[in-house]
């Protein structure tokens, strides 16, 4: 209870930024808010908030402007909040630097689980590495960075290269979305043409292979039109 | 206008040799008749049926001409006396010459126009057989592209020239042009004869240029468009090529008129659909928010009013039914954004290769969350399967089926969503063990109009728009939809997909 976390609430309206500031407070965190883009960065800089909830509809400027603006010289954890059906603003924040999104309307336990993730992975990257070093467990399912062993439930599950290169880079970025963009970035280099047709074969087989249920998921969730999250239970 | 008929050598050469053939075969037949009867009385008819036959069988007056100069010098040289020599001071002569001659100008000049006339009513029949062939076309054509196109090129083929159509103000729209001749594109591009058609265009008048004939394509006073015809072998086009260059604009501009026409009808039609679906979504609509709000307003006025004298179950009850109101609320308007994207135009609605199994699992995992306790069992084909797809749409039908089936046959009755590949469709179907559908509201079902009138619409929710959208999203889709009770109890929603573009996984 010493050091409360801080989360700026940067919502135009005031009915929704009373209800998350009410939940936030009842949480055991300290909440900022503000309603203009302007105020949200000098608030971001003077104040460093451990997270930032940001609507991309602001009356002053737009949501992705701000984003852009504090990405020039902060890395703080920033989380989009935006309307369901607009899965393009949702890539191009993630592609522009957000840490994660959360769709209106949402629930209080997604938005307090949201606002977790983001700061334990901001934690993670100050502290540098990994807490349970070159193993990542989530649920049943195991991964050995180092051996590149997947295992679920205890039995080895035999991945391919690609497809042990997707799981490991999700599983590093658990709890967050991973843009289609970003993953087929990372897996097949800047060069890759961005079809995301051999990224879904692949996250087919992964699944196959992993999930008891492929269209239910427990482990890599789809975010659809937008990318895949690995589940972050641990 | 009557031409000495294609005077080509060939035929010159043909002439030539019937000529002589005729003649020559004419002088043994006199030389026999001499022999024989020792007369010569008759040579001259024999010679008058020479000079028909070849004015008959040749082509133009001069080898009738020619014909009647040698059968009058071959009897005087042959046999007249002194025979072989002439001798022009027969008395009588000149009359036997004259009457040949004119026997041979009068024979060439009825053969000439009985030709003429055969060609001209061959080239008629050709070309009634062609407007005809024209008209028959023009009936089964079904654009007005395809219409203009027809005229082009029969008016082309017809007259064997060069023809330009304009379907607007020929000096800002580009016509279409069917050339028998490269320099004819030039020379129709050129401004002198875009202004020609241009005025034609204006004032419905026909234009004449050096080069070309336009005319208007009209109706009822209302200009379709305007039609250009090049003509450079003459002067002035033929009468002949006038009217049938008018008969055949006339033609098509009927049918364009006609299929102008439909098109609006076909328009009109499709709009009064739209507005139909409009006012019923409306009515859907405005129920199915009137439901939740008095549900709301009552209880947010309920507990601020009570404050002290409510009891915290109470409280807590009407704090729930709240929020429960309002994720409702939340769901119409998740469907109504669907329907903006949807009615804009079906036309363009983005499709995208998808994962089933993706957009599945993503709907059934908001379903769970908001129905903690529904039992759901989920099934895909265990190849992978790609459907092309609006992804929010389509997992907003599958949302609306599962709420549906979860609403109407209970959250303890387990609900199937299977996912299946049939004839190039993917196949959706959710099904549940529920107590069905009612046989009267089967055939409403999907076209949002709230049930039963006697039951009272405002008691319960019904299936509101959430059907009804679905309905329009799987249309939208190139898809189709269906709902049917099950034998042994129960309601089966099936909707299929076209699976073209597709790429199977191997």
């Amino acid at each position: 209870m010493t050091n409360k976390a801080t989360v700026l609430i940067v919502e135009d309206e005031t009915a929704i930024s009373n209800f998350i500031s009410t939940i936030l407070t009842a949480n055991d965190y300290r909440t900022l808010r503000t309603e203009t883009g302007a105020s949200a960065i000098s608030m971001i800089s003077s104040h460093c908030p451990d997270v930032v909830l940001l609507d991309l509809g602001l009356p002053d400027m737009d949501g992705l402007e701000i984003l852009k603006a504090v990405r020039n010289w902060s890395g703080i954890p920033i989380i989009v909040v935006s309307a369901r059906g607009n899965e393009e603003e949702k890539v191009e924040a993630l592609d522009l630097g957000a840490d994660d999104y959360i769709t209106k309307p949402f629930g209080t336990s997604e938005l307090l689980a949201r606002i977790r993730t983001a700061i334990r992975h901001s934690i993670k990257m100050e502290t540098g590495e990994d807490i349970s070093g070159g193993m990542c467990i989530k649920g049943g399912l195991t991964i050995d960075f180092d051996k590149h062993i997947v295992t679920v439930d205890g039995t080895d599950v035999h991945l391919t290269q690609i497809e042990f290169k997707i799981v490991a880079l999700l599983a590093k970025h658990a709890g967050s979305v991973l843009t289609y963009a970003f993953i087929i970035n990372q897996i097949w280099g800047h060069f890759a043409q961005s079809d995301r047709q051999i990224l879904r074969v692949n996250m087919a087989n992964i699944r196959r292979k992993i999930e008891q249920n492929p269209a239910e998921p427990k482990y890599i969730l789809t975010e659809v039109g937008v990318g895949y999250r690995m589940c972050d239970e641990p | 206008m009557v031409h000495a008929s294609a005077d080509s050598p060939v035929s010159f050469l043909k002439d030539a040799l019937k000529s002589i053939f005729v003649l020559g075969v004419a002088t043994s037949v006199s030389f026999l008749i001499v022999k024989l009867s020792g007369s010569y009385d008759h040579l001259a008819v024999i010679y008058v049926l020479a000079v028909v036959l070849v004015s008959r069988f040749t082509a133009g007056y001069l080898w009738g001409i020619l014909a009647a100069i040698a059968g009058v010098v071959g009897t005087n040289y042959y046999f007249t006396y002194p025979y072989h020599a002439f001798n022009f001071t027969i008395s009588g002569y000149p009359v036997t010459f004259i009457s040949m001659l004119a026997v041979s100008l009068v024979t060439s000049a009825m053969t000439a126009q009985i030709k003429e006339q055969a060609r001209f009513s061959e080239q008629r029949e050709r070309r009634t057989e062609k407007l005809y062939e024209f008209s028959k076309k023009l009936v089964s054509a079904n654009s007005s592209d395809q219409i203009i196109n027809l005229t082009l090129e029969y008016l082309s083929g017809l007259m064997q020239q060069s023809a330009v159509f304009y379907r607007a103000d020929p000096l800002t729209e580009q016509g279409t042009i069917k050339s028998t001749c490269d320099r004819h594109l030039d020379l129709l591009n050129s401004a002198e004869e875009k202004s020609a058609a241009h005025q034609a265009f204006l004032e419905n008048i026909k234009m004449t240029t050096k080069n070309c004939l336009y005319l208007p394509l009209s109706s009822q006073e209302k200009i379709l468009g305007v039609a250009g015809l090049v003509h450079e072998s003459s002067e002035t086009p033929e009468p002949g090529v006038l009217t049938l260059f008018n008969l055949l604009l006339s033609q098509a501009a009927l049918a364009l008129e006609s299929r102008q026409l439909a098109e609006k009808q076909q328009r009109i039609m499709m709009e009064a659909e739209k507005e139909a679906m409009r006012t019923n979504l409306l009515r859907a609509v405005s129920h199915d928010l009137r439901t939740p709000l008095t549900g709301i307003l009552g209880a947010s006025a309920a507990i601020a009013e009570n404050r002290d004298s409510i009891d915290p179950a109470a409280h807590d009850k009407l704090i729930a039914d709240i929020h429960e109101e309002a994720e409702w609320l939340i769901r119409i308007v998740e469907n109504l954004l669907t329907i903006t994207k949807i009615s804009q135009e079906p036309a363009k609605l983005k499709k995208f290769p998808e994962a089933a199994e993706e957009i599945v699992a993503e709907a059934v995992g908001r379903i769970r969350r908001r129905y903690p306790r529904a039992e759901i069992h989920v099934s895909v084909p265990s190849e992978f399967l790609m459907v092309p797809m609006d992804a929010t749409l389509i997992e907003q039908v599958i949302i609306n089926l599962l709420e549906n089936s979860i609403r109407h046959a209970g959250n303890s009755v387990p609900i199937k969503l299977e996912v299946s590949v049939k004839k190039n469709r993917a196949v959706f179907r959710v099904s549940d063990r529920g107590r069905g559908i009612p046989e009267e509201e089967l055939s409403r079902l999907f076209t949002g109009i709230p049930a039963a009138k006697n039951k009272s619409s405002d008691s319960s929710r019904g299936n509101g728009i959430g059907l009804s959208i679905c309905m329009s999203i799987v249309k939208a889709h190139g898809g189709e939809m269906r709902a049917a009770n099950l034998k042994d109890g129960g309601a089966a929603f099936t909707f299929m997909l076209p699976l073209e573009g597709a790429e199977p996984n191997d």
